[in-house]
């Protein structure tokens, strides 16, 4: 064996893994699109008590009248609420992005460089969620970045969603074809 | 008998041109050669490739030069109408998107000119396998081309017909076990030799069977093209969320460094 034949190796294995995952079907419990100017919907609505429960000022009160046992088990708990409600986070922006492919692929022409540019900031936005997400499992109150992420995601939605009104009929196609994405994919072929 | 070859690999030639010439004639009964033209145009050629070879090997033997010049040509050219197919399955994916369809397009051109240098650069410089090389490099460049072709599918929601994806999958296959056994026969060459053109062809009637599969009835035609938008929406809905994102890739990266801020 050579270095060569492992690296050809490797290649197809990593090709044959990816060819799998792009034959796979999409998951059966892929999640409905809701329309973006629901806000009874939005993950975003829960924040001031996603803040209340990773304040410290909040966790010393409650180690003062309940006792650090108590403490504990409460700081667990709400930090479990937090990660639930990053993925929630994660859930909507991936339902934006879903919405980005969609009206790109209806568009006559797509730039490639903002395709690009999508693709990098998805892969970055990614990466940071799960750095939160180890540090919130390793105890840090990041309540003001959580609210600035859910504020960034509420207000790219309120502004896709009024920009698409403004675009008026062409762009509410983007919006029932993405509606109907649960059902079906979007090719009609 | 061929000469030069076994028993065994004689039966194993002979069926893969009974099965080509089988897909073949269910390629025109089924009306799929109008579909994918190229497809028909490459089986065509991998068969007159093997008439070729046994044409040479019989009358003029294995060892002249003029032999192994002529049969490596000719493959160069199957290899051609290879990438024309795969090219083809892009089209029919997309047909109806002609704006992602266009990216498609630059990203694969980019994509399979990369592959074919890295894969010749990682080469030996030993000039008799040269074209061993390159048959190499573009089978790789080929698997990698079919493999993207359906992650962008995936990515944009585009639905890939079956007989579609069936027929991507028997590409890929034997590109990537072209691909593994060039590899091999340079590495061990004087081990392997014997087995090479077996093995090919063994995995190339594989790939014919999943073909056969693929275009056992007619194609159906895609429904109707979906209503596209404006440019102009694509552009102010695409640059406003990238812009989005990056200021939330900015308070993350702020939060990992540490310096928490209000918004």
């Amino acid at each position: 064996m050579t270095p060569l034949l492992y690296i050809v190796c490797g290649v197809i294995a990593a090709l044959v893994v990816l060819l799998f995952w792009s034959l796979r079907q999409p998951r059966a419990g892929r999640k409905k699109l809701w329309p973006l100017e629901d806000p009874a919907r939005s993950n975003v609505q829960y924040f001031p008590q996603i803040q209340q429960a990773l304040t410290s000022a909040d966790g010393e009160f409650l180690r003062a009248r309940g006792g650090a046992a108590l403490a504990r088990v409460v700081e667990r708990e709400r930090r479990k609420v937090a990660r639930d409600f990053l993925r929630g986070l994660h859930e909507e922006f991936n339902q934006l992005l879903r919405l980005a492919r969609i009206i790109a692929s209806l568009s006559p022409k797509v730039v490639t460089l903002q395709e690009f540019e999508r693709v990098r900031l998805t892969a970055l936005f990614r990466w940071r969620l799960q750095v939160i997400y180890v540090r919130l499992a390793l105890g840090a109150r990041s309540a003001l970045e959580v609210q600035a992420v859910s504020d960034m995601i509420s207000r790219l939605t309120v502004r896709i969603e009024s920009a698409m009104r403004e675009l008026g009929e062409r762009a509410s196609v983007a919006m029932e074809l993405a509606s109907t994405l649960d059902r079906d994919d979007l090719n009609v072929a | 008998m061929i000469p030069g070859l076994n028993n065994l690999e004689t039966a194993a030639w002979a069926l893969s041109a009974a099965l080509r010439i089988f897909l073949m004639v269910l390629l025109v009964a089924r009306r799929n050669h109008l579909r994918f033209p190229f497809f028909f145009l490459y089986i065509a050629a991998t068969l007159l490739h093997g008439l070729e070879i046994f044409v040479l090997y019989r009358y003029l033997g294995f060892s002249s030069t003029f032999v192994r010049g002529a049969a490596w040509g000719m493959q160069g050219f199957v290899v051609l109408f290879r990438g024309l197919a795969i090219a083809e399955l892009c089209r029919e994916v997309f047909a109806h998107y002609a704006g992602i369809r266009a990216f498609i397009w630059r990203v694969l051109a980019v994509l399979v000119t990369v592959v074919m240098v890295l894969a010749m650069v990682a080469s030996n410089d030993g000039m008799e396998l040269r074209i061993l090389h390159a048959n190499r490099a573009a089978s790789l460049a080929l698997s990698f081309m079919t493999v993207a072709i359906l992650l962008f599918a995936r990515y944009y929601f585009v639905r890939v017909s079956a007989p579609t994806r069936s027929l991507a999958v028997g590409f890929f296959l034997y590109s990537c076990f072209s691909a593994l056994n060039d590899t091999v026969l340079e590495t061990l060459l004087q081990k392997f030799s014997a087995l090479w053109n077996f093995l090919d062809t063994t995995s190339f009637i594989g790939c014919v069977l999943i073909w056969c599969w693929a275009v056992r009835s007619t194609v159906p035609e895609p429904a109707a093209k979906p209503e596209m938008i404006r440019a102009d929406t694509y552009n102010e809905l695409s640059s406003e969320m990238n812009r989005r994102l990056a200021l939330i890739n900015d308070r993350l990266s702020n939060f990992s460094k540490g310096r928490a801020r209000r918004p």
